[in-house]
């Protein structure tokens, strides 16, 4: 070896026990890592590796028979600097006289980067011939003497009739003279000259080029040669349109986006308006859409929607205007008509043609559709007014589940009137503090004891009095209120574990309820943030997710539970029994409870049907060896019969229905049980 | 697992025997204060016929033959057997083998011993890290990883102690191994477990019958946890405070140089090290239960509203899980 030979450079060997921590950590490991021997030493292994590597890495191991003593495999890993090392890495397992293994030697031999002259030469040989750009070379009396690949596919000349020309080849006119005078300025500055010019292919065609050329000197500072490269603009201005097409259009479904569809809406109310002509806007909304895409893969999701947007293209006049406005909404603009009815008529018509079943790879998919419709100029003079009108239609269409269109109506208006007032007052209700927890008691069915709580918002409304979420919580979560309302939740959760702590009283974990809308990937670290802010520890903070939110994103969701739980946080699954989950899905959520919702305990023990279901989630719990708390249990008999079924623990009114936290305190303080 | 079997009404103990080459081969039951005739139902449950099927379940002859005439009946029918005095051997001293010796059962702490070389870094067992390699290449989820590690102290500690190297190292206590597998990350886990496969030469360097001791330990707080009406969460730290107490003894060092690269909460500290708190108390409890000591289990359980012979179901549950996971039962897991 090469520490072995007197005057050589020592090889990098790290010592290792059999867990995989540094033991020994030699001067050639420091210079080649930048590590010190004090820093290494007890650190891990991996501590060097970097974040993503390249090549099987320590995967290289799994395939060796488990006898092997010594082997050597390329690794990427990280120094000191944050710089990536390319290193050979030789493992030996180290043994005692006896011969059992007692350690590791790692020993890393760095790989050489440098390239030999040929290597060289035959990568630029390759990268000039290979590139995408034209390059044209000539010598000091401005003769061509060498082109590649890209030359002769731009402008249609070869290798042999290019050289010896000059680049006049390709001059297109009659600025040429002043450009050659301005190029050769250049090279005689030896600086480069970049602009955009006019050349002629082969075949006499004209094109843009953008060029830049650069003159190469030999060591005497005398010219010897003059370099372009350029490419076929023309290419770019496809690229414009393509832009153009992108910003404008859909690219499922090729139809006017939002943006266009606005303009042209602008421009057919105002011919309406000046012919005093009548119109309508039509909402439509696909019911299932994401289900289908989440179900059946984009792909299958992207080729229903776009069938379901030549369906509809079909259905309707040369022009009258249709686009896509949201994931599953577009707009129809009937622009104009002759008499009002005519909308709900075209309106039927364009249901009809979505309602039908649409294969699509193997598929037959059915989406329900609804349909608002807001009349010009009756419900509105401005494309914005009635494009909202339109919408909170087919938003109520949706709601009552009507298969008929629904014609935009003043109740409408009034309602969201009314939604508007209380998102108004609500946000007032957060900065002025009218915002409070009832804590709900969970008990354990083993003990009796109160093992936790669940934190539930109401609103001190200063004129309604008490006011529970069931007013408020619809209208926040169509808003982007319903984010700062969640982070007002976990706020003054912290703040009122801190302020048990603080006041010395031992505490079950409190538990608080996460809204779809909350669950992206920055909560992980808004939670950690607040957690830091009041000093509470992760396991005094439970959170829980309804079924049907993990259910409807499990891909997007599970990522973010896998942080929040690597946190030190507990999850639980709410309203389970709800979302459809079958033993198989769950097993992916990183959750440690389920809990059964409260309109399968209602009918225990004497619906079967409910029996039965809540036997199915406590067996399914239990396989995963999840905690099943059941929600909404209010009598003696439901209790008995959940808790010989194994259920661990249940919230309701049988032993407490939310109340205000000094009652909670109180409870906890007093050791209040449930009698089992 | 079902529902609330019914609670015994006589305190049971058991003790694992091994045969003469130091595999575990037998469980030892004694009684303790009580009638016998508080068995019968015990015996007759489903969860000692399935341990009975899976390895001799012994009761001392000299003790079976002083029981009515209908409990030796259902001592027979559930499968558990009787043993002569003079077939368990006595055996104290280790380190890694009982004494040679022509007896059928061995008993005794002899696997308690020190291993030969003291050492916080021993290898964990290959069989088990080839199962991870294997799961993790197959994308598997955490809860599967978690059951494994749930099988082997030295891995679970090596876990802990991997995540909170400087490295991983996080600022705030580890309470759960899904939570240490999760915030390792996928990519650092496969790394490591690829790198212990390749250390980890020969299988478990302890004897079987510690592992089992340990195992028993874990599973048995966890569910003494949960008999109490501790939380999920409490239940997962009773099962880690019941592993991690016998790792000074694995390791044959110190448990406080053991455990002090890792990152526990103060509670679980101070239950393994000092046996305080609630964690603590359930620890103890339980090695009452291993020495069989009626007087501290009995009054533990008072003191939980748990009648002391609860205690005799656990134990039921705890082997059965022991025996899963040790491939000896060749059933599934309940």
């Amino acid at each position: 070896m090469a520490e072995d030979q007197p005057g050589a450079v020592r090889s990098t060997a790290v010592t290792l026990d059999l867990a995989g921590y540094i033991t020994d950590w030699n001067e050639a490991a420091s210079a080649l890592f930048g590590y010190s021997a004090q820093e290494a030493l007890g650190q891990h292994l991996l501590f060097l590796c970097a974040p993503i590597h390249e090549g099987p890495d320590f995967g290289a191991l799994t395939t060796l028979p488990p006898d092997t003593d010594s082997v050597t495999f390329e690794v990427h890993r990280l120094n000191k600097s944050g710089d990536v090392v390319v290193t050979d890495l030789s493992l030996h397992r180290i043994r005692d006289t006896s011969g059992a293994a007692i350690g590791l030697r790692a020993a890393y031999a760095p790989t050489h980067l440098e390239l030999s002259p040929d290597e060289k030469m035959r990568l630029y040989v390759r990268i000039i011939e290979d590139s995408n750009q034209a390059v044209l070379v000539t010598d000091a009396r401005e003769r061509i003497v060498m082109v590649n690949r890209a030359f002769t596919r731009i402008t249609g000349y070869s290798t042999q009739e290019a050289q010896g020309q000059t680049p006049d080849l390709l001059r297109s006119g009659p600025n040429d003279a002043q450009l050659r005078t301005q190029i050769r300025a250049a090279m005689r500055a030896s600086v480069m000259w970049f602009g955009e010019i006019i050349g002629r292919r082969k075949n006499g065609e004209l094109f843009p080029q953008s060029v830049s050329i650069s003159p190469i000197h030999n060591e005497h500072g005398v010219l010897t040669h003059v370099f372009s490269l350029f490419s076929d603009a023309g290419h770019y201005r496809e690229t414009e349109a393509r832009l153009h097409q992108l910003v404008n259009f859909d690219s499922v479904t090729a139809l006017p986006n939002r943006l266009l569809l606005t303009q042209l809406l602008e421009q057919s109310l105002s011919f309406a308006r000046r012919n005093q002509a009548q119109g309508a806007l039509l909402v439509i909304q696909l019911q299932r859409l994401g289900w289908i895409y989440d179900t059946l893969g984009h792909p299958i999701g992207d080729a229903f929607l776009a069938e379901i947007g030549s369906r509809l293209r079909e259905a309707l006049r040369e022009q009258d205007l249709l686009g896509r406005i949201g994931h599953d909404k577009l707009l129809v603009g009937l622009l104009p008509i002759p008499k009002q009815e005519h909308a709900g008529l075209v309106a039927q018509k364009l249901l009809v043609a979505v309602h039908e079943v649409v294969a699509v790879g193997g598929h037959e998919i059915l989406c329900p559709a609804t349909i608002g419709i807001a009349l010009y100029p009756d419900n509105g003079a401005t494309t914005e007014d009635l494009l909202r009108k339109a919408e909170l239609a087919s938003h109520r269409a949706r709601k009552q589940g009507e298969s008929l269109p629904l014609f935009f109506s003043d109740d409408m208006n009034q309602r969201a009137t009314e939604r508007f007032r209380i998102e108004s007052e609500l946000r007032r209700a957060l900065i002025q503090g009218e915002l409070l927890f009832h804590h709900q008691p969970k008990v354990s069915l083993r003990s009796g004891h109160i093992v936790g709580s669940e934190a539930l918002i109401r609103w001190q409304h200063p004129s309604r009095g008490l006011t529970s979420p069931s007013e408020f919580i619809s209208v926040a979560e169509e808003t982007s209120l319903i984010l700062d309302l969640g982070e007002w939740v976990l706020n003054e959760a912290c703040r009122q574990i801190r302020s048990w702590a603080d006041q010395g009283l031992t505490m079950p974990p409190l538990a608080i309820n996460l809204s779809a809308r909350q669950f992206d990937q920055h909560l992980p670290r808004k939670i950690d943030a607040i957690l830091s802010h009041h000093g509470v520890l992760p396991s005094h903070l439970k959170l829980e997710i309804t079924e049907t939110l993990v259910v409807r994103g499990a891909d997007q969701v599970i990522p973010i539970m896998n942080e929040l739980v690597a946190m030190g946080l507990g999850i639980a699954l709410d309203d389970f029994g709800t979302g459809y989950s079958s033993l198989a899905y769950l097993k992916r959520f990183p959750i440690t409870t389920l809990k059964i919702d409260r309109s399968f305990v209602t009918g225990i023990p004497l619906e079967l049907n409910d029996c039965a279901i809540a036997q199915a989630i406590v067996t399914m719990g239990q396989q995963l060896r999840h905690e099943i708390v059941a929600e909404g249990v209010e009598t003696r008999e439901q209790m008995k019969f959940l808790r010989d079924l194994g259920c661990d623990q249940l919230q309701g009114y049988l032993f407490s229905p939310p109340v205000p936290v000094a009652e909670y305190e109180q409870q906890v303080r007093n050791q209040r049980r449930l009698r089992l | 697992m079902s529902g609330y079997p019914p609670t015994p009404r006589s305190l049971v103990f058991v003790e694992l025997l091994a045969d003469h080459k130091g595999s575990l081969a037998a469980l030892h039951w004694t009684q303790g204060p009580g009638t016998a005739a508080g068995l019968t139902f015990w015996l007759e449950s489903p969860g000692f016929v399935r341990l009975a099927q899976a390895i001799p379940c012994l009761w001392a002859e000299t003790a079976v033959e002083a029981w009515p005439e209908g409990l030796r009946e259902c001592l027979q029918q559930s499968g558990g057997a009787t043993v002569a005095a003079t077939a368990v051997t006595q055996c104290t001293d280790g380190p890694s083998h009982p004494k040679p010796d022509q007896a059928l059962w061995v008993a005794g702490p002899w696997y308690l011993q020190p291993p030969p070389r003291p050492s916080a870094s021993q290898a964990a067992s290959r069989a088990l890290v080839l199962q991870l390699v294997q799961l993790v290449a197959a994308d598997a989820e955490t809860c599967e990883l978690e059951a494994v590690f749930r099988q082997n102290a030295t891995l679970a500690y090596h876990l802990l102690r991997i995540v909170n190297s400087p490295v991983f190292g996080r600022s705030r206590p580890i309470t759960s191994f899904p939570q240490a597998i999760l915030l390792l990350g996928r990519e650092p886990l496969k790394r490591w477990l690829n790198l212990m496969l390749f250390a980890t030469q020969s299988d478990d360097q302890r004897s079987g019958m510690l592992l089992a001791h340990v195992t028993l330990r874990a599973r048995g707080t966890e569910l003494l946890a949960h008999r109490i009406g501790l939380t999920k969460a409490d239940q997962d730290q009773a099962f880690m405070a019941g592993m991690f107490s016998m790792l000074g003894i694995l390791f044959g060092l110190e448990l406080e140089d053991v455990l002090r690269p890792l990152k526990l909460s103060d509670e679980m500290t101070a239950a393994l090290l000092r046996n305080e708190g609630p964690l603590g108390l359930l620890l103890q409890t339980w090695m009452a239960v291993e020495q069989a000591d009626a007087g501290t289990v009995t009054s533990a359980l008072q003191n939980w509203d748990l009648p002391p012979a609860m205690v005799s179901e656990v134990l039921i549950e705890a082997c059965n899980w022991m025996l899963d996971i040790t491939h000896m039962a060749g059933h599934s897991s309940g």
